[in-house]
């Protein structure tokens, strides 16, 4: 049976881990009641990943970042300029910063555990909340960085 | 001594940074190879003389274990050191990995230093950079 606050430190701690090893991007975690809900449908142009994932429970992560953002911090992993960055770098990146947080979400969590955790994929925004119907639960966490912001979902189908 | 490295990612940021990594942690380079998919690493491994293989675990198609697996089958390959990056690091799935030949393992987010570290103890370097072939590293003298 999953735990829920220690699932969030374990996403916290994740997302500091990744975020500041990697790529050096100076963190603030919202404590305010800020909905991601609210604050993702007021934003133009936003890269979103899902991840499924499979294990003691099951579900999957969705992480929201704005364009601006995800165009800085894909040139800033690839030590290129903002001009040379595609659309593709963009979408890799952002492919690879959710597939890291959830692998160090889960050994975070419980490291005796064994999720499995499928190939992440590009979604549009009207498909965040599809999958979330049949949720037995959802945390979300908002993150303030370099004037910005962005968020990491995690939606359990399955609590186990 | 210069080492010829595999590196496999289906993400090209992610390629672009282990090989920005290993060339910033002071490790002696020969070339650097690239692969996107299982495939195409061994097409690679069949035709260039490959020290080491960084490969992905989480890859479609034929994920890091299973390129691993095939690696072993070929008499040619199997001797390659493989070193294993993953983003998951329950006890058991680096317990699987290191069961099945891999020589080590890298978790991500990783620094430069534990890169530069992870590679010269695979290879038996000594902190002067000299290889070490005492310590069972003996076909890695090519």
């Amino acid at each position: 049976m999953m735990e829920k606050q220690t699932l969030i430190t374990a996403m916290k701690n994740s997302i500091s881990s990744v975020l500041e090893t990697m790529f050096f991007l100076p963190l603030d975690f919202s404590d305010t009641d800020d909905r991601v809900e609210v604050w993702s449908r007021d934003q133009r142009g936003v890269v979103i990943s899902k991840m499924n994932f499979h294990g003691p429970f099951k579900g999957h992560f969705i992480f929201l970042l704005p364009e601006e953002l995800a165009m800085s911090l894909a040139a800033s992993f690839m030590g290129k300029d903002d001009e040379s960055i595609s659309q593709d770098h963009v979408i890799e990146t952002a492919k690879e910063i959710i597939n890291m947080i959830a692998g160090n979400t889960f050994s975070n969590y419980d490291d005796q555990a064994v999720f499995h955790l499928d190939i992440p994929q590009l979604i549009h925004f009207n498909e965040v909340y599809e999958a979330d119907s049949s949720s037995e639960e959802a945390l979300s966490i908002t993150i303030n960085t370099l004037g910005n912001r962005f968020a990491l979902r995690m939606v359990i189908i399955n609590k186990g | 001594m210069a080492y010829n490295i595999l590196i496999v990612d289906d993400s090209l940021p992610m390629r672009s940074v282990i090989k920005k990594t290993i060339k910033a942690s002071g490790f002696k380079v020969g070339q650097i190879f690239e692969a996107s998919n299982g495939e195409d690493a061994l097409n690679i491994l069949r035709d260039e003389w490959l020290d080491l293989v960084l490969t992905d675990y989480n890859m479609p198609d034929m994920n890091g274990l299973q390129l691993m697996t095939e690696m072993k089958k070929d008499e040619l390959m199997k001797a390659i050191p493989v070193i294993m990056i993953t983003t998951e690091g329950s006890q058991r799935r680096v317990a699987e990995f290191m069961e099945e030949g891999a020589e080590d393992y890298i978790k991500k987010p990783f620094t430069p230093e534990q890169i530069k570290q992870k590679l010269k103890c695979i290879v038996g370097e000594d902190d002067d950079g000299e290889a070490n072939f005492d310590n069972g590293n003996e076909e890695l003298d090519f």
